[in-house]
């Protein structure tokens, strides 16, 4: 037991990266890379529906990319209500698009340890990198709408037992956002890797297992979890623009 | 720092963040803002046009049902009227056509008793006639008689009786022969 384990440990080697030193910062290339690869796909998917797009037939990507524009407007409309700031819905679109593609990286494998295409929200770097851009977002929207009052409504809020709750909220909220993707993804590969963990007699049960944990991972999960994320960036919007009654 | 930077490697917590999460940052604002300049606005300007067209055939599909409402309801009150119409002609026709059945009647009754009326002067015309003629007849038969009389004058009164009673046997015969034939 305590050697299997010990195996799985030296062959799984979970949040290794393929770093590279520069002014003596550490930086995950393999994050990099890929976050770019996966920005760029997005941009240049989004940029060619745009410019081929008709307010005639829709085509389904088309429809695709106009169906979430419009679910995140609903959103936003529904959470934060008047007054919307202009890149709130490009935000959430972006997140998304951009946490949906990232995610989906996890199908190309490489066979190399570790993979050259990880899905790169399998790095803490990039799930805290995009909770610190919505954290700014709507702590910025919040100061502008209520001033002074967004930080001592935790304080004065009624009744007592919320106060607490508020002020580790203000915690809690980021740090689950970017944990629960990085999380969800990152254990997708620790899957893939069990997977391939299995004993060669089992060869044909483990290309069925990589399959269908595929399949699950990148038609379930990624979506699930990019929806989420946007969705719960929208709500902590609504959050810090509410008003206490 | 080659010893510090080993022991760091070491000590590699994945959950902390390094340098990689300030260039990632940077790298999402690009994709934001490419998103927002390039793709959003195109795609917005496509929803409020599609919203437009949608509110527009909604319109025009409710103007539409008013319109065959409309037809619908002209066509109905036409019928109506020419339902009326052909029930008015048609107790016309029954009217009309009772009328010119009594005036057939009527002018058949007319001229029936014109032609009743005509073959009754007819016959009693010919009723004149023949007594006309019957009585021509009778007084040659008389002459003829008496001449008969006169030469057997002398004969027994039986066969006078006789005579006289065949005479007016034969004047009977006569007479009837006469109108069968005028008749």
């Amino acid at each position: 037991m305590i050697s299997s384990a010990g195996v799985l440990a030296a062959t799984i080697k979970p949040g290794e990266h393929i770093t590279r030193h520069l002014f003596g910062l550490t930086l995950n290339v393999d994050t990099l890379y890929t976050s770019a690869l996966a920005g760029a796909a997005v941009c240049v998917l989004g940029w060619m529906v745009a410019r081929k797009a008709t307010d005639g037939v829709p085509t389904k990507m088309q429809l695709v990319f106009e169906t979430v524009t419009s679910q995140v407007r609903a959103y936003v409309q529904q959470s934060v209500g008047h007054d919307v700031p202009p890149w709130l819905v490009p935000l959430g679109f972006a997140l998304f698009f951009f946490i949906l593609f990232c995610n989906w990286l996890g199908w190309i494998p490489s066979g190399h340890s570790p993979e050259y295409l990880p899905p790169p929200t399998a790095d803490t770097n990039l799930t805290f990198a995009l909770t610190a851009v919505v954290v700014c977002g709507y702590v910025y929207l919040g100061v502008k709408r209520k001033g002074r009052r967004y930080v001592t409504d935790w304080f004065t809020a009624k009744p007592a037992i919320r106060r607490p709750i508020l002020i580790l909220e203000q915690i809690v909220n980021p740090l689950s956002l970017s944990l629960r993707l990085f999380g969800n993804i990152f254990a997708g590969g620790i899957m893939l890797a069990v997977i391939a963990l299995l004993p060669s007699y089992l060869l044909p049960v483990e290309a069925a297992f990589n399959f269908g944990w595929k399949l699950f991972d990148s038609g379930l999960i990624a979506p699930i979890q990019a929806f989420i994320f946007s969705f719960l960036t929208i709500l902590y919007f609504g959050f810090a623009v509410e008003e206490e009654h | 720092m080659q010893p510090a930077a080993a022991a760091a490697e070491k000590t590699n917590n994945f959950l902390i963040p390094n340098a990689t999460f300030i260039v990632e940052v940077l790298v999402f604002l690009v994709i934001l803002w490419f998103l927002s300049k390039k793709v959003l606005p195109r795609l917005n300007a496509l929803l409020e046009a599609r919203q437009e067209t949608i509110r527009q055939q909604f319109e025009d599909a409710k103007t539409a049902k008013e319109e065959a409402e409309k037809n619908k309801k002209e066509y109905q009150e036409a019928l109506a009227e020419t339902r009326k119409e052909i029930s008015r002609l048609r107790e016309e026709a029954q009217s009309e056509g009772a009328q010119i059945l009594e005036e057939y009647r009527q002018r058949a009754q007319r001229e029936f008793d014109e032609r009743m009326a005509a073959l009754e002067e007819r016959l009693l015309i010919e009723r004149q006639q023949v007594m006309l003629t019957l009585r021509n007849e009778i007084g040659e038969l008389a002459f003829t008689l008496s001449e008969k009389i006169v030469r057997d004058s002398l004969r027994e009164d039986e066969r006078q009786r006789k005579l006289v009673d065949d005479f007016i046997a034969g004047v009977g015969a006569t007479v009837r022969v006469e109108a069968e034939a005028s008749s």
